[in-house]
Order: structure tokens, then C-alpha cells, then sequence
């Protein structure tokens, strides 16, 4: 008999037991990451300000999301047991690495805002217009802390099983759009305006850094020879994706930027093309496919909590989710009352670069000190799976 | 630790039942306002200019006692903006208007681009909606199709944008009228609805498909908002004795509202370019075809300031042919009376400096810099039409 | 005899007979407990013994005169009174310590028979019944494997009930079946009267709502979950057979699927998913639609629909939650009825709640109508009913409150509860998440059964290959 029949490959194996998220789980997450917001309020943003040029500002931001994406899978790779934390310990000591996570937690909460509020706003315009905002907001605050009070383990597979669905609701989009031959030469001609679209581009790069969280699966994902290049397909499928749905929104809206708001949004586009012939399936699909935003905002959220845990020092898992769960609505109930604030905060060249170089910067450091680490051991691989000393991780 | 937990989890759960309880039976719950049955169904939107500022009409839907039937009547409001008016529309008509339904707007004879981009900013107008031009007052298009769908007992307007397909007429919704106005070409087009009426016929109610009487409701008597002056009417109107409606005509539309309108030849020249579908028949002479398949597309020439429009078409005849050269005899004729369509629907449109085919918008896609300071007169426009006969 | 008055002395019922007998020159006593015996088994023993030309002491009786009965001797008198209790029959010699303890138990057991809660159109009819040892012969007699290891143990105080772990040695994984044994052998309890007392101990999260344990009543269905490498737990006294470890696709597989063509299996198969999917969601998505989503309504619907809502008193909400739980009353009601009056009063629920109540205005066809097909449809999976009764009633309370919005985060919030579910190595919503291709042979459609040449994966097991090549 084949011995590689013998066991039962789910759980058999004692090393898996510690990684909590499978390559699979891994590219579907990242997938998610790559498109989930980007296709809420950036695009009414960037059309907005850039015209019909718009998608060119998002294929921009992708490419560089996707170096982003590449440095960071490198670091995974480099660290297979390690997670960020440990690394981090490692190189710049317990003290040194509680501010960097701090400072990281922060970063990742300011994209937590960002992301929240792109639902929120979303949600509250299109699909429940009586509805008052703050109580889409609890009711999205209840599920982000219940999905913080388990292992990150849960949330990649309830990605793992959602994922299908958000695909099969885009391929049927995308398909409503190419079939009805929607006429995306209006988004010709191209950079008319240089200059106008490169302040654009540098106000509106607050968006970047979707892949932050992935720096959480660090150490805690299994990864195969296959892993690193199928993820960055991943990602840029992701990313392609939401470039093609922008320029649909382009070539929409290319003509009368004025009447892009928040309630602009790929059903209406897409009714553009199709006329009122198949009744609301693009809404319904919309619907299914907007879950990505659920899932992408459960992740920052996760990754907040566990950062500011491991600056805590215990892993308190419901004090610390209701902590965030009541700074965030604070912040965003501040935010909310006054659009413009938010607006504000979100589009200008400052926090732009702070955003654009956080985003970078973090990986970096995740790689710098992942090859610190192996050099460190001596450079033998890192097979201490079973030396995980990280209270945090260990409870999960 | 484990009896901890339990009490927890005791709490979780009555506090839970409590909780589902109140909000159960809560007033915000027990609230109706957000029913269904709060709203008004309005099928057809019509916008006029007036002296006020814009007359809004609207079509709604109601259903009766008899179960499975509806009536339909008609409302019209006046205010100094479209969302006054549409505020008002919900005060006249008692109930909220659900707008998120309608499939067709009808634009008046004054009504300009601005009065449509605020109809899709302060409504729920979807933004695939219909585009109908009424010849002169939209209201009263509007009417007339109310009393001719109470007849025929349609539910929708759909057949409309059915009829005009059907005609190779070309269908615009609204943000595509938006968006063509946007263009370089800053022309927009919507297909113009007219009534058939009978020599003689008498007046009189029909009834709607379920049997009901064409009852009015919800409507209230002229009305007084109160800064914006508004006031509503409501009942039907338009001569009752519509038998039939035509859709051949197209209306034009520049930046500053409506510049013509187009007889049925030019129109059907515009619609061999502007419009995606490609259904119809077209004849030539005792030869009748139905249009299966049709491509076109413009070649620009920023060089030279010069656009080919070239359109193939695929045309089924069911004819029978005795000698083989009859075919080709057939598909030169068919393709005379396209470029005649085509030559037409460009010339007349010129005459009002319009450009519904969209050759400079083209223009300015791929030779922007050409198309930058240039007007339509200024591009030498050729026609290319190639047809084949099945 | 002493060994005799020791024994009756521990009792206070008088139920337990004791009997003398001497046999040549040597004494003998029996105690029997009559009510578990079976007479004629004594009669032969008595004869058995009577029979002795020389009275052989109790080792020898053993091996020479009762060589066709289970019998063991033992010293202790625990051992000795439990085995009294279940029916076996003491056999004390004069002067020697200890009894014989012979196996002599006879209780009234009903018929093996279809069970009412899985009933097929195809295949065995045959359900487990109260008796252990019917019980395991009808599995043993699936699994002629020496494989098959069968463990008993002793739970409850008062109760002493046996309790059998059954297994195959050669596939289930170690691990678990320590696992099971340990859980069980921890609980120290008054009694177990059912197989469901155990639930609790052997769930990793018994406050949750979600069943973790597999239930059945057929053997071929515990014979071929054993086969897969679960662990089938046994309880004496109980129809019901608890398999472990359990995921939540099981629940949607039925013994006939296998039973059936593959084509007509699967269709059956996605109708159950389809079908629990609509149950749960069918009445929030019918509130949530009535109250916020209008756009999403068809307009020919949405005039029926203001059609058969006008007048009524309830809002969307109170109206659907009212017929839920009046369905939920009914059907609870219906199991506890007395036959007699079973059908009338079916016909009072159908008619007046049903009919009646539209017709005087106090509910719509179509709220009715909505519950009707949800509470159907929950019948397509009859293991999740109660689970998913309660959800549907906070979904549409949800749904009513919040919308699309609320009702897809309640969703997404239940689905990722299920997915932190883990319970003896098997993740409980496997193969879905996390994916595992190669069961997916068996789970939403049903494969050939010779493709099915592997053991699932999302089972701990030891052995994977289950066909030859």
C-alpha cells in the first residue's frame, strides 16, 4: 500500500496542526484583499477627479499593491514558522517590537476606518436608504468583534467557502458586460489632462496597502513551491478585475463625472448597458459579490485586535475586540456626522504618502527581518515548529 | 471556569429572548411606514419645462379590490425644481412615490439635459430607464399612453421601448442620454412617441386586464406646498380615443434642449449607427427584408478631418430567386436605401447642427487633437454600406 | 449459605431469589434475579449441576459441566452484584470464595423493525432496537471483520449502563478513539437512560446549538460510517447509535442516496441543500424584501403582493414571526397529539389557522404561503430542524430590522462560527472549508461508488484506501 494513502492528509500530519491557514485559504484571501474596497468608493473618488482616466490611477495603485504583495510573500516564504511578532522580538528586542507593532496596529486602523466606512457608505446609499448609518455601523461592529473572538484559522475558511460564490457573481457580471457590448471606447481619449491626473493619482492613494493583513498570516501559513507565484496571479487577477469594473465606470460616467456620487455604483452601470431587460439580477449579484467587503473588513479588524493584543501583552481577546470594536465606532461616529470630514481625511497628498509609504515600508521590515532571523539561526531553514513561544497564537 | 461560562451563556440567552421580544413588537417595528403597501408604483415619469420651473407627471399603479387587477391614472405636479417636484409628487399622491419601478421617462418639448441629470440625483430613477420624446407636453403623453395601456392592459411601458426596437428606432435611457450630451458630439437623441388616433372613435374608460374599472386614486386637488409654490392636478387625461401608438420619429437634443425633430427616414439613418440592436425590416421598392444582423463602425481620420461610417448588414427577404444576379440586384438595392437612410439621418441632423451618429465624439476618441477645435460641419463624412441577402 | 445471605443483604427489594441445592455431599446456591433471567436457562443449569456424579468445584464447573454457557468466575462481589443486575445468574459453592457468575439474561425486547426516523424507499429496513447485544449483532453482522473492536464500558451510578465503543482498528485513528474513551470514562453520573446523555460529554462545544455527534438508528448506515473510520458509540436501553467524528455534511447524506442511481442521488442531494438554504432564509429574505428592497421586487409581484397586504394589522415582520411560530406550535403539537384526535385536529390547524385566518384579515396568502414551503423545505434535512428553526426566527427578526444588510452579516456571522468548529480532528463544515477536494465525490453530488476508491479525507483516519485500483 502507497504510503502517502496511509494517513489521512487533513490532520495527520502534527506539523499542519500549528499553521492555521492552508496556500489555498492563502490565495483566496488574497484575491479578496486585491478587490474587495476598490470597488466601492475609490473608483467615484478617482472619476470624480481624473475623469475617464480614473482606471489608469487604479492599475497604478495595483501594480504597486502588488509589489507590495510580492515583498510580503517573500517574507512568508523566508519565515516559514515565525509569525511577524516573533520576527520582530527577534530583531529589534520585546521593546522595540511593541512599538513597531503599535505603530503598525495604528496604521492598520486608520485602513480599518477607511474600509468601514466604504461599506457603511455603500450600503446605507444603495441598498438601505432609510436605514440610519449608525446602526449599519453596530451591526457591522457586532460581527467584526465576533469574528475577532476566533482563530484566524475560522476567517480563512469562511473566505475559503465564500470565495467561489464572489467569483461566480463577477464571472456573471463581467459576462452581462462583454455580452451586451457595452461601449468601453469611451474611455478614449486617454491623458488629455497630465497634470490633472497626476495630482489625482498622488491624492488618492489612501487605498493603497489592502494586502497590510497578510503580514498576520506570516508563520502561521503552510506553504508549498506553488504557494508564492499562484498568490501573485491572485492578486493580479484580483486587481484586474477591479481595473475592468472601472473602467466600466469610466466609460459610464467619462462623459458626466457631475453625477457620480455614492450611490453610483456597478448595477447602475451595468443597467447602463443592458437597459431594463433582465430585471435587478446585476443587484442581486452586486449583493453576493459586496460579501468581500465583509470579509476584507473582518480582516483588518482581526489584525488590529491581534496587534494591539501582542502590545497589551495578553491575548484578551474579548476586551480587546470590544476595545477596538468602541474606538472604532467612535471614530467613524465622529466621521459620519460630517461627510466632509471624512472626505478630507481621506483625500490629500499627505495622508496619501503616509499611507503609500506605510504600505511599503512594513513588508520591508517583515523581509529585512525575516533574513535577519535565518541569519541569526545560522541559516539553516527554520524548523522549529513546534518552538512557538507566542501566547497570542498559542490560544488560537 | 465551565459554571461561568454556563451563567454567561444563561444570560446571552435571555437577554436574547428579551431582546427579540421587544424589538419584535417595538414601535420603529411595528412602524408601517416602511411597507410595501406604503408606496405608490409609478410606472411612467414625464418632465415639462412650465412657467413655474418644471411640470413633473407622473403614471401610477394601484391595485383594487379585485384581486390581481390594478388601476392606473395619472398625476401631475408644477414646482421650480425637479426635486421639489418630486417631493410633491409624494404629498399629492399621499404616499411615498416609488420611483426605483419606473421604466420609461417622457421628455417634454422644453425640457433640458439639466432637468433630466436632476431627475436621476434626486430620485430613484434608475439609470436605465426609457428615454421617450413627447411632441409637445409630456403630461399629456403621458395621459394618453395611461389610457391607451388601460386598454391594451399592459402593466409596464416596456412595449414602448419594444415598439421601438421593433421600428430600428433608436432607444436612448437616461444615462446614456447624459453621456451623449457629455460627448464632443454634445447630441443626444430620444425616440418620439406619437398616438394613433381613430377617425371618430368616441370617448370612454377602458378597463385593465383584471376587469377593474379605470378608477382613479390617491390623487389629491391642486395643492399648495410651501416655498416652493408648487401645485398638482391629477386624473386622466389625452384623447381617449388613442387606438394605437408610433414610434418613427426621433427628437434631438443639444446642450440648450431640443433643436428638431427627425422624420422616420432620417431617424432610421441614425438608428443604423447609434443604435446597438438590429431588428426591423427595411424595403426597397416591392422588396421587403428583415434586418438579422447589423455592424457599423467609423473610421476616423484626424489628418484629414475625414470619417467613414461603414455599416454591414444582414437582411433575410424569404424571396425566391429565378436568376442569381437577382440577389445581388437585391443587395445593391437594399444598400442604396441604407446610404439613402444614412445620408438622410446625417443631412437633416446637420441642418440642426447635431451630430447623432457621433462621428466627432469618434473623432475625438482616436484623433483628439483634430477633433479639439473642430465642429461636424467641419469633417467630410462617407458612407460605406455593405449588405448581404439570406 | 453464607455466600448467599452476603449477596441478599445488599439488596433491599425482594426481588432477588436464592436457591440451595446439594449435589451428592457438596452444597451449592444460587441467586437469581428473576425479572432478567430467562427461566429456562436456570432449569438447565440446575440440571446441569444436579447431573454431577462428583460435585466438581466452581473452576471446574466452568470447563466441564456449564462448558456451553458465558460464565466467569469472580471474586469480586461489585463485579458479582453487577452481574446479577443485568439479568446473569451467582452460583456459590460451599466453602469456596467467589461465585460463578453465568450468563443467563433474557428481557423483553421489541422487534427489529423500520425506524420511524429514517425511513427508505430502498435498501434495509432493519433499525436498531433497546437491546445492546441485538444491537451489535446486527452491526457485527455487516462488519465480519476481526478488525472490529468492540469495547464495553460500565457508566452510571445508579444506572450501571454498557455502554459499547466500536471501531475498526485497522482505519479509525488512534488518536480519537483514546479521545471518545477518555470522555467517557471521565463522566461520573447518576445514570445514562439514553445514547443522548452522552452527547454532551463527548461534544467539544456542547452549549452550541449545531449538533456535533452523528445519530442514527440503522445499522447499515453506523456500519458504513465505521468503515469511513468513525467510532460508533452504542448505549444499552437506546435505539439511537452516536458515530463520531461527526462534520455537518452528513446530515445531508441518506442511507438511500447510496441506495439509488448516482444521476438521481446527486439531484436529490443539491434538493436538500437547496432546500435547507431556502428554509432559512425564505422568510427573512421575504421580510427584509417587503420592507427595504423594493427595487428588487418584480412590479407584478409587488401589486399582488400590496394587494394581499392591505389591511392588515401586523407589520411584515410581526405577521411572518406570528405564522412561524404557529407553524412551530403546530408541528410540536402534532408529535405530542394522541392519534385519535390527530387528523381533526390537523384539519383545525389547516383550516382555520390556515384558510380561516387569511380569510378574516389577520395574516396574508403570501406570508402564509412563505412559511409553509420554508417549513418544508427544513424537512428535507431532518437532523437540522431544530437548529435551523431557531435561525430562521432570528434571521427574519434580523432581516426585519436591518435588511439585505443585517440578514447577509447574521449569515456570514453563523457560517464563520461553524467554521471555528474543530471536534476530534475533523473540521465540522469539511469539505467546504476547509476545501477538500476528493470528498467532494460524496457530498454535494454522489460519485459512483467505484470512484469512490478512497476513505474521506475530512475524517481522521489511518487507512485511506478503501478499493483496489
Amino acid at each position: 500500500m502507497n504510503n502517502s494513502e496511509q494517513t489521512s492528509t487533513l490532520s495527520a500530519d502534527t506539523s499542519k496542526e500549528v499553521k492555521q491557514t492552508t496556500s489555498k485559504q492563502l490565495i483566496a484571501v488574497i484575491f479578496i484583499l486585491a478587490l474587495a474596497t476598490k470597488m466601492f468608493l475609490q473608483p467615484l473618488f478617482l472619476v470624480k477627479a481624473a475623469g475617464r482616466d480614473a482606471y489608469i490611477a487604479l492599475a497604478i495603485d495595483g501594480g504597486f499593491d502588488i509589489i507590495v504583495l510580492i515583498v510580503t510573500l517573500i517574507a512568508m516564504k523566508l519565515s516559514p514558522d515565525r509569525d511577524f511578532f516573533e520576527l520582530t522580538r527577534c530583531v529589534f528586542g520585546k521593546v522595540g517590537s511593541r512599538i513597531i507593532v503599535c505603530i503598525f496596529g495604528l496604521y492598520l486602523f486608520f485602513k480599518l476606518n477607511v474600509a468601514v466606512s466604504e461599506t457603511v457608505s455603500f450600503y446605507s446609499k444603495n441598498i438601505l436608504t432609510d436605514l440610519d448609518t449608525t446602526l449599519l455601523l453596530l451591526i457591522l461592529l457586532i460581527f467584526l468583534v465576533g469574528v475577532a473572538l476566533h482563530s484566524l484559522r475560522a476567517l480563512t475558511r469562511l473566505n475559503e467557502i465564500l470565495t467561489p460564490v464572489i467569483v461566480t457573481c463577477l464571472a456573471v457580471l463581467i459576462a452581462i458586460v462583454v455580452a451586451t457590448g457595452f461601449d468601453l471606447s469611451n474611455i478614449f481619449p486617454s491623458l488629455r489632462n497630465p497634470h490633472e491626473f497626476g495630482v489625482a493619482l498622488s491624492r488618492h492613494m489612501t487605498w493603497l496597502g489592502d494586502f497590510s493583513p497578510l503580514l498576520l498570516f506570516l508563520g502561521r501559513t503552510e506553504m508549498k513551491k506553488s504557494t508564492v507565484p499562484l498568490c501573485v496571479v491572485s492578486g493580479t487577477l484580483g486587481s484586474a478585475i477591479s481595473v475592468f469594473f472601472s473602467v466600466v465606470m469610466c466609460a459610464a460616467f467619462g462623459n458626466v463625472t457631475s453625477l457620480v456620487d455614492a450611490s453610483t455604483n456597478l448595477s447602475s452601470i451595468l443597467q447602463y448597458s443592458l437597459g431594463n431587460v433582465y430585471g435587478r439580477i446585476d443587484l442581486v449579484a452586486e449583493i453576493l459579490w459586496s460579501v468581500a467587503s465583509f470579509i476584507q473588513n473582518a480582516l483588518f479588524f482581526y489584525c488590529v485586535v491581534r496587534c494591539f493584543e501582542y502590545v497589551i501583552g495578553k491575548p484578551l481577546h474579548l476586551v480587546t475586540s470590544l476595545g477596538v470594536g468602541a474606538l472604532l465606532f467612535t471614530s467613524l461616529s465622529v466621521a459620519f456626522s460630517d461627510p466632509s470630514i471624512l472626505s478630507l481625511l481621506i483625500v490629500n497628498e499627505i495622508t496619501s504618502a503616509l499611507v503609500a509609504s506605510f504600505s511599503l515600508a512594513v513588508p520591508v521590515l517583515a523581509l529585512i527581518s525575516a533574513v535577519i532571523a535565518r541569519k541569526k539561526e545560522g541559516g539553516e531553514k527554520s524548523g522549529q515548529s513546534g518552538g512557538n513561544k507566542n501566547a497570542i497564537r498559542s490560544t488560537e | 471556569m465551565r459554571l461561568t461560562q454556563r451563567k454567561k451563556l444563561l444570560i446571552y440567552k435571555v437577554v436574547l429572548f428579551v431582546f427579540a421580544f421587544v424589538i419584535a413588537f417595538m414601535p420603529s417595528t411595528a412602524t408601517r411606514n416602511r411597507e410595501v403597501n406604503r408606496r405608490v408604483i409609478v410606472d411612467i415619469v414625464g418632465i415639462d419645462s412650465s412657467d413655474m420651473g418644471v411640470e413633473l407627471s407622473a403614471q401610477y399603479v394601484m391595485p383594487t379590490e379585485t384581486d390581481g387587477a390594478t388601476s392606473k391614472d395619472k398625476i401631475t405636479v408644477k414646482a421650480k425644481t425637479v426635486q421639489e417636484a418630486a417631493e410633491l409628487l409624494n404629498t399629492a399622491l399621499g404616499r411615498r412615490a416609488e420611483l426605483g419601478h419606473c421604466s420609461m421617462v417622457i421628455l417634454g418639448d422644453g425640457v433640458l439635459p439639466k432637468h433630466i441629470s436632476d431627475l436621476i440625483t434626486a430620485t430613484d430613477i434608475t439609470a436605465d430607464v426609457y428615454l421617450a420624446a413627447a411632441k409637445e407636453k409630456a403630461s399629456e403623453l403621458v395621459g394618453s399612453i395611461t389610457e391607451f395601456m388601460k386598454k391594451t392592459g399592459a402593466t409596464d411601458a416596456d412595449f414602448i421601448a419594444y415598439g421601438a426596437k421593433k421600428s430600428h428606432i433608436a432607444t436612448n435611457t437616461l444615462l446614456g442620454f447624459l453621456s451623449d450630451i457629455g460627448s464632443k458630439s454634445e447630441t443626444a437623441f430620444a425616440p418620439l412617441v406619437e398616438m394613433i388616433e381613430e377617425e371618430g372613435s368616441s370617448s370612454g374608460g377602458g378597463s385593465s386586464g383584471g376587469g377593474s374599472s379605470g378608477e382613479s386614486g390617491g390623487g389629491s386637488s391642486g395643492s399648495q406646498s410651501g416655498g416652493g409654490g408648487g401645485s398638482s392636478s391629477s386624473g386622466g387625461s389625452g384623447g381617449s380615443g388613442e387606438t394605437g401608438m408610433k414610434v418613427e420619429k426621433l427628437a434631438l437634443y443639444g446642450k440648450n434642449g431640443r433643436v428638431g425633430i427627425l422624420d422616420s427616414t432620417a431617424a432610421r439613418g441614425v438608428a443604423w449607427v447609434s443604435s446597438p440592436e438590429g431588428n426591423g425590416v427595411i424595403s426597397s421598392g416591392e422588396f421587403t427584408g428583415r434586418i438579422i444582423k447589423k455592424k457599423s463602425s467609423i473610421e476616423v481620420d484626424g489628418k484629414n478631418k475625414s470619417a467613414t461610417v461603414k455599416v454591414k448588414a444582414s437582411i433575410d427577404t424569404h424571396s425566391m430567386y429565378e436568376e442569381e444576379n437577382e440577389e445581388v440586384d437585391l443587395e445593391k438595392k437594399f444598400e442604396s436605401e441604407i446610404k439613402k437612410e444614412l445620408k438622410s439621418g446625417y443631412d437633416d441632423a446637420l441642418s440642426y447642427g447635431r451630430d447623432p451618429m457621433f462621428i466627432l465624439r469618434e473623432m475625438y476618441r482616436y484623433a483628439p487633437d483634430a477633433a479639439e477645435h473642430s465642429s461636424i460641419d467641419d469633417i467630410d463624412v462617407k458612407f460605406f454600406v455593405e449588405v448581404t441577402v439570406k | 449459605m453464607k455466600q448467599l445471605d452476603i449477596i441478599t443483604e445488599k439488596f433491599q427489594s425482594e426481588s432477588v431469589v436464592t436457591r440451595e441445592l446439594t449435589v451428592v455431599d457438596k452444597k451449592y446456591g444460587l441467586v437469581i434475579f428473576p425479572d432478567l433471567s430467562d427461566a429456562s436457562t436456570i432449569r438447565a443449569i440446575v440440571v446441569a449441576l444436579e447431573a454431577q456424579r462428583v460435585p466438581f468445584p466452581l473452576d471446574k464447573i466452568k470447563t466441564e459441566v456449564l462448558f456451553e454457557c458465558e460464565c466467569e468466575k469472580n471474586d469480586s462481589l461489585e463485579e458479582c452484584i453487577r452481574g446479577l443486575l443485568s439479568g446473569d445468574v451467582l452460583l456459590a459453592a460451599e466453602d469456596e470464595d467467589g461465585y460463578l457468575i453465568i450468563n443467563a439474561r433474557s428481557y423483553t425486547t421489541r422487534g427489529v423493525v423500520e425506524p420511524p426516523t429514517e425511513t427508505v424507499m430502498r435498501g434495509p429496513r432493519e433499525g436498531f432496537i433497546e437491546d445492546l447485544k441485538t444491537n451489535l449483532s446486527l452491526l457485527e453482522r455487516r462488519l465480519k471483520t476481526p478488525d472490529l473492536k468492540v469495547e464495553k464500558i460500565q457508566i452510571g451510578r445508579r444506572t450501571d449502563t454498557t455502554v459499547a465503543v466500536c471501531y475498526l482498528s485497522s482505519v479509525a485513528s488512534p488518536k480519537v478513539v483514546k479521545k471518545i474513551k477518555k470522555r467517557l470514562n471521565q463522566i461520573d453520573i447518576d445514570g445514562i437512560v439514553d445514547s443522548h446523555y452522552l452527547v454532551p460529554y463527548l461534544e467539544e462545544k456542547p452549549l452550541s446549538m449545531f449538533s456535533q455527534v452523528g445519530v442514527s438508528e440503522k445499522p447499515d448506515v453506523v456500519a458504513a460510517k465505521i468503515l469511513e473510520g468513525r467510532v460508533g458509540i452504542f448505549v444499552d436501553g437506546s435505539p439511537m447509535a452516536l458515530t463520531l467524528p461527526f462534520i455537518m455534511a452528513e446530515d445531508f447524506q441518506s442511507a438511500e442516496d447510496y441506495y439509488l442511481r448516482p444521476t438521481y442521488a446527486s439531484f436529490v442531494r443539491v434538493l436538500r441543500y437547496v432546500g435547507l438554504i431556502l428554509a432559512t432564509l425564505l422568510p427573512a429574505l421575504y421580510v427584509a424584501l417587503q420592507n427595504f428592497h423594493y427595487k428588487l421586487i418584480p412590479v407584478r409581484f409587488m401589486i399582488t403582493l400590496m394587494s394581499a397586504i392591505k389591511g392588515l394589522p401586523l407589520s411584515p415582520q410581526s405577521e411572518t414571526l406570528f405564522v412561524l411560530l404557529l407553524f412551530e406550535i403546530i408541528r410540536e403539537a402534532s408529535v405530542r397529539m394522541p392519534r385519535a384526535v390527530g387528523m381533526a385536529m390537523s384539519i383545525v390547524g389547516a383550516l382555520v389557522l390556515g384558510e380561516t385566518a387569511v380569510n378574516a384579515g389577520i395574516i396574508s396568502s403570501p406570508a402564509v404561503m412563505v412559511t409553509a414551503l420554508s417549513s418544508i423545505a427544513l424537512f428535507t434535512v431532518p437532523n437540522q430542524i431544530g437548529t435551523m428553526s431557531i435561525l430562521r426566527l432570528g434571521y427574519t427578526i434580523i432581516a426585519g430590522l436591518t435588511g439585505l444588510f443585517g440578514l447577509t452579516l447574521s449569515v456570514l456571522f453563523t457560517l464563520h462560527y461553524i467554521c471555528a468548529m474543530n471536534a476530534y480532528g475533523a473540521p465540522y463544515l469539511a469539505p467546504f472549508a476547509p476545501m477538500v477536494y476528493t470528498d467532494f465525490k460524496d457530498t454535494i453530488d454522489r460519485a459512483p461508488l467505484p470512484d469512490m476508491a478512497m476513505r474521506p479525507d475530512s475524517i481522521p483516519n489511518i487507512n485511506r484506501r478503501r478499493q483496489a485500483k
